[in-house]
């Protein structure tokens, strides 16, 4: 189809509008908002949609407002063979008038040229593609679903041809559904597989089981025939065991007495045992007598013999134990002297040495004495000085400034010179000075002094005030020294240094005294140090009094040392010898106290041995007064005979029992009691369990086990074909779901592949070369590639989405215009489209544009100055 | 006795059918004038049967009061522990007219009349039975007819010969020759055989057919015999029949042939069919041959297909898609299918019944 006119009046705020439009190529109609220009799409769209009489909301909307008109909307339209004038009137004085100029001419007018138009529309135009072609103005961005008749015929003259149809599609809508029979969408089993496969087991579980019972009771009836048979052998094992122990117990009986014969013979000879030993006991007693006498004899002589034998030697032991004893004794007296010198030497050095002491101690103690003395004439002298360091220096100051007045009123005085022209004598203020003829005093005059020659003269002399003053100064300082000599008890300077120099002596005095004392007295007092040289003093007397004379006394403390290691080492040496004479004397001692133990020994020996002779014989004598040596002896043979034959007999009723092997009877017998008794026992548990058996047979054997394992079986087998049918057919339906989705996407992608290459040529010129696009079964786009990254439509911004619906329209309206397709407008679109891909849109666009009809419709002037080759139709007011 | 082919319909009536024999023995016995039945062993299926098999069984037995029944425990109903025939549902409700022989030995039935039992007191005996009993019975008084009642194996038909229970027909025939046995009542064998040549000597068979492979099952045998004569007579008491057909398909008219069999069997509610298909079939030919199997599944007691010998190829031909007339991707799916189709593994199997899946839905809209 395309549009060759389009004229409205009245319609909304359009009271006249026509736009002429090339019927290929792009034709860009500018105007400003609600100029008309979305108006001129919609008019077709309601022209060639609703007859004249309808009342549809759509066609209110478009009366005009305020005017009492009807719209009115007519359009030169071509479609196939058909070009027709087509103009209708809405809600007042409708009309519809149909005007064919081609292929013949005809008009039509009302109902009859509305038909008239659907049917050319019907025969000429794909609706669905004239809808999916217009992108109206605010007009959801969706994707144009462009899967339409005349696109999917062009797509099928270019795949070639055989293309499946609707029967194809329907078919593979059944193979789906068939196999969604078996398969989820995931291709996991169907839950009905699942469940028959879980009903298969589940039956063969329950055949197995089944048969797990019968052959439970089975084997229930075939123990119970065996535990009969075995029963039977029980018995009869049982009876044979009884007779076999009833005659191992005959044989035990006869062997238990034939034990007891043993053991009777046993005592037998043990009795005869006993009396041959007896005898023996006696007989040998008898011989141990007379061996005893024989012994004794011998002995005694034996050791009469060697008593005599140890007589020198005894002697000699007592002759050396007499001469060591004496020189023992010499030993411990040169000791005990010598011991005795040395302790009156270490007297005599103790005696000295206490003498030096006590003059040291004396000493000590006078100069502690005399040291208290001089500390206490010291602090005496310190107590009563007044003067200090400081005293003084104050002395000394006042003493200066006195000078220093005294020099100032004597400078400032007036001074007198008296020269003695003979010898005479002066008073002056009373005090003589006697001058020799030709001698000079000077005087100073402070204040007035009086002068005179006795007798002669009389002169008062006075200074001046200013002298005065000088004097009193003088005065002054002469107070305040003597003021502070006053203080310190001295008549002047000289006095007071001297005061100082004798405290300081004072001083050092004390120090040294006290130094003394504490270098004398050290730990002691004055008392106890007296106390000990009163001691001292009391030892030395007593000692020199109780001595003696003899020997002198040491000189001195050198010599009592002297003489203190001189004992010292006597005393050593005495030690010495006495050691070597006491081990002389103890070996002499020993080796005699051996000699007398030994003849001791000896002659107790005979004496004892004496005594056994006498008691032996007389034991000999006694004994055979009770009992002869012959009676003895005959005892003894008769003794021997009787035990010869107990153990003759003895002998033969062993070897008998032997014979009987009586252990291994009683083993016999034993094992066959235990035999036995566990034969009945087997017995016990052969009833036992028969019993438990026919039991469970009993309950069991009724509840038709065999019938429900006849049931499981064949359920079983009815299961297991059902599943093994239901498996190949899901096998099947896999198979053929499998194999025509791989034809059918191959068929698919060889059919949009023409529609795919368009909306990627227009596309690179839009997005580059690397632009791509995937197309889904409604040839809707499904993903875009770009520099080698998928995204899918979804996820691109508002701007791109609007770029391809505009380049998928154009593809679809580029392929199918050579079928004549339908025009495509789009109305104030790419308003989200930055200038850059504005200009190459507008080059896609005109490319597009080469094939079909493009009514753009902008309220932009100069958006779409990149389409190279638009008719700009500017729309004015 | 159950069978796992049978529908629960067509199940209970065969159950019921075994006892309906048990009733149509009696009647049969009673009106020929019978002195007695003889039950050679495997009177239950097993020892394991479920109380009401047991009382429904002597009910029947009951039926014929006047007819004495002698069972003889077999190698399905020894007379073990587990003895179904020692049990005390049997035991309480047994009537006056069931006799078990559950001693091996002579019992008189009628003056004049012995049998000689050899039963079965367990599964697995070690010795010919029927032998063992005769050498432990002293011979028949002159003018006793004495029959035996056995069950197992005859060496003659055996296909084991080291079997130590199997029955020698040597010695039964000796033994008839010589007058110690007039008859031999044998049981095990479910088709009536007639064993040796003294005629003396018969399995009687099962009453009703149990399975495919029994060649004259259904019967009873009613005999008339004396120490001079012997006359043995099968009577049918039987309903039911096991069909086994193989059948050769490669063309529509093998479809009719098989179609034209399957009708022409009597009583179908009591017959039971196995199939062996063998062949070559297009799809059609094939959804052809299911309609006609569909339809007599439903008239059968049970129509089985006999796997082991069944070896039928379904191929697709060029008539069976192109009235199709599928095109594009389906017709490249369809020729990828065909490629795969020819070949006997499981791949190939796949392949064919995605084809006949194929044909099914793309003519789901014709």
């Amino acid at each position: 189809m395309r549009l060759h006119r389009i004229t409205l009046r009245n319609y909304r705020g359009v009271v006249a509008s026509q736009v002429l439009l090339p019927t290929s190529g792009v034709v860009i109609i500018e105007g400003d908002n609600e100029i008309g220009k979305t108006s001129l799409a919609e008019a077709v769209d309601l022209l060639l949609t609703y007859p004249d009489s309808s009342s549809h909301r759509r066609i209110k909307a478009i009366q005009p407002i305020g005017r009492d008109e009807g719209p009115e909307a007519e359009v030169e339209l071509s479609s196939g063979p058909y070009r027709f004038v087509y103009r209708k009137r809405w809600c007042r004085q409708k009309l519809t008038t149909l005007d064919v100029l081609e292929p013949h001419r005809a008009q039509f007018t009302g109902k009859e040229a509305h038909d008239r138009v659907e049917a050319m529309l019907a025969e000429t135009l794909d609706k669905p593609l004239w809808d999916a072609l217009r992108l109206e103005q605010g007009a959801e961005l969706t994707q144009a679903g462009l899967n339409v008749p005349s696109l999917g015929r062009a797509l099928d003259v270019a795949a070639g041809g055989d293309r499946a149809g609707d029967r194809e599609d329907a078919l593979w809508e059944r193979i789906c559904a068939e196999r969604d029979r078996y398969f989820t969408p995931t291709g996991q089993v169907h839950r009905d597989r699942a469940a028959l496969t879980a009903r298969v087991e589940a039956a063969r579980a329950r055949t197995l089981e089944a048969e797990s019972l019968l052959r439970d009771l089975d084997d229930a009836a075939d123990e119970v025939a065996r535990l009969a048979v075995e029963a039977q052998a029980l018995e009869a094992t049982k009876a044979e065991q009884e007779r076999s122990e009833a005659g191992l117990d005959a044989q035990v009986q006869v062997v238990t007495r034939r034990r007891a014969e043993v053991r009777q013979l046993l005592g037998e000879r043990d009795l005869a045992a006993v009396e041959g030993e007896r005898w023996l006991g006696v007989g040998g007693r008898r011989n141990d007598q007379v061996d005893a006498v024989e012994r004794a004899r011998a002995t005694l002589t034996e050791q009469l013999a060697r008593v005599e034998h140890g007589q020198p030697a005894r002697a000699a032991a007592e002759a050396r134990r007499t001469t060591t004893h004496d020189a023992l004794k010499r030993a411990r007296e040169a000791l005990q002297q010598a011991e005795h010198g040395h302790r009156l030497a270490l007297d005599d050095a103790d005696h000295r040495r206490r003498q030096i002491e006590l003059e040291q101690l004396t000493e000590r103690r006078d100069r502690v004495i005399e040291a208290q003395e001089h500390l206490s004439t010291a602090e005496v002298d310190l107590e009563q000085a007044r003067v200090d360091v400081d005293l003084v220096a104050r002395i000394e100051l006042a003493h200066l400034e006195l000078a220093k007045a005294g020099a100032a009123a004597v400078s400032g005085a007036a001074s007198l010179t008296a020269h003695a022209l003979q010898d005479l004598v002066l008073d002056i203020d009373g005090s003589p000075v006697t001058l020799a003829a030709g001698a000079a005093h000077d005087l100073a005059v402070p204040g007035s002094v009086a002068v005179s020659v006795p007798g002669m003269v009389r002169l008062e002399v006075r200074a001046s005030a200013e002298t005065q003053v000088l004097v009193e100064r003088v005065e002054s300082a002469r107070q305040h020294l003597t003021e502070l000599c006053d203080d310190g008890g001295v008549a002047d300077l000289a006095g007071a240094r001297a005061a100082l120099a004798e405290r300081d002596r004072a001083e050092r005095t004390r120090t040294e005294a006290l130094a003394v004392i504490v270098r004398d007295l050290r730990d002691l007092t004055l008392e106890s140090l007296t106390q000990k040289i009163g001691r001292l003093t009391t030892r030395i007397a007593d000692y020199a009094a109780g001595r003696g004379t003899e020997p002198p006394l040491p000189v001195d403390l050198d010599e009592a040392q002297a003489l203190a290691a001189d004992t010292e080492l006597a005393v050593r040496e005495r030690h010495a010898d006495l050691a070597r004479a006491e081990a002389d004397a103890e070996q002499a001692a020993s080796a005699l106290g051996q000699a007398a133990v030994v003849d001791a020994g000896l002659t107790a020996m005979v004496e004892q041995s004496r005594s056994t002779l006498v008691q032996a014989e007389q034991t000999l004598a006694d004994a055979r007064a009770e009992l002869a040596d012959d009676t003895i002896t005959d005892g003894i043979a008769a003794a021997a005979t009787a035990l010869a034959t107990a153990v003759e007999r003895l002998a033969a009723a062993e070897a008998e029992l032997r014979a009987a092997d009586p252990d291994t009877l009683e083993t016999l017998l034993q094992n066959a009691r235990d035999a036995k008794a566990r034969c009945v026992d087997a017995l016990h548990h052969n009833r036992d369990r028969r019993r438990e058996l026919a039991v469970k047979l009993e309950l069991q054997g009724e509840q038709g086990l065999a019938q429900q394992l006849d049931d499981a079986k064949s359920e079983l087998d009815q299961l297991t074909r059902d599943h093994e049918r239901l498996e190949a057919r899901a096998l099947a339906a896999k198979l053929l779901h499998d194999t025509f989705a791989t034809r059918r996407a191959e068929s698919h992608q060889r059919y949009i592949a023409p529609f795919r290459e368009r909306i990627e040529q227009l596309g690179r010129i839009v997005f580059g070369d690397t632009f791509e696009v995937a197309l889904d079964d409604d040839l809707n786009i499904a993903t875009r590639t770009l520099d080698h990254k998928t995204v899918a439509f979804d996820q691109l911004s508002v701007g791109t989405r609007e770029q391809l619906g505009i380049l998928s329209r154009l593809a679809c309206a580029s392929i199918v215009s050579a079928d004549g397709g339908a025009p495509v407008i789009f109305d104030d679109a790419l308003g989200w489209t930055d200038p850059g891909r504005l200009q190459r849109m507008g080059a896609a666009i005109a490319s597009a544009g080469r094939s079909c009809q493009i009514i753009v419709l902008t309220c932009t002037p100069g958006r779409y100055a990149s389409v190279g080759t638009a008719t700009v139709i500017p729309l004015g007011a | 006795m159950t069978r796992h082919f049978l529908g629960a319909e067509a199940q209970a009536r065969f159950t019921a059918a075994r006892l309906e024999a048990v009733v149509a023995i009696g009647a049969l016995a009673a009106a020929e004038g019978c002195g007695f039945v003889v039950v050679c062993g495997d009177v239950f299926e097993t020892n394991h049967v479920e109380r009401q098999v047991v009382v429904r069984a002597l009910e029947a037995l009951k039926a014929t009061p006047e007819v004495t029944f002698y069972l003889l425990p077999g190698n399905h109903d020894p007379l073990d522990a587990a003895s179904v025939l020692r049990s005390p549902t049997f035991v309480e409700h047994c009537p006056p007219n069931v006799v078990v022989l559950h001693e091996a030995g002579v019992v008189e039935v009628a003056p004049g009349v012995e049998l000689l039992a050899a039963p079965w007191v367990n599964k697995r005996p070690l010795t010919d039975l029927v032998a063992q009993a005769r050498a432990h019975a002293a011979d028949p008084e002159p003018g006793t007819v004495r029959i035996a009642v056995g069950h197992g194996a005859i060496d003659s038909l055996s296909p084991d010969p080291t079997n130590p229970a199997l029955v020698g027909l040597a010695d039964l025939e000796a033994a008839l020759a010589a007058g110690q046995l007039h008859y031999v009542a044998l049981g095990d064998r479910h088709s009536t055989t007639q064993v040796g040549t003294s005629g003396r000597a018969w399995y009687a068979g099962a009453p009703e057919a149990t399975d495919y492979i029994e060649v004259d099952p259904g019967n009873v045998l009613l005999v008339d015999v004396d120490a001079d004569t012997c006359t043995v007579e099968p009577r049918r008491v039987g309903r039911w029949r096991f069909v086994l057909q193989r059948v050769e398909l490669s063309g529509p008219a093998d479809i009719e042939a098989l179609a034209a069999f399957l009708e022409a069997l009597p009583d179908k509610s009591r017959t039971i069919v196995k199939l062996a298909l063998v062949g070559q079939l297009s799809l059609a030919l094939k959804d052809e041959l299911d309609r006609v199997l569909e339809h007599h599944t439903d008239l059968l007691a049970a129509l089985e297909h006999w796997e082991r010998h069944t070896d039928l190829v379904v191929l697709p031909d060029e008539g069976d898609f192109d009235e199709l007339q599928l095109s594009g991707f389906a017709h490249d799916a369809l020729d990828d299918l065909r490629a795969l189709a020819p070949g006997s593994d499981a791949s190939a199997d796949t392949a064919r019944d995605a084809l006949g899946l194929l044909y099914r839905l793309a003519s789901a809209d014709r």
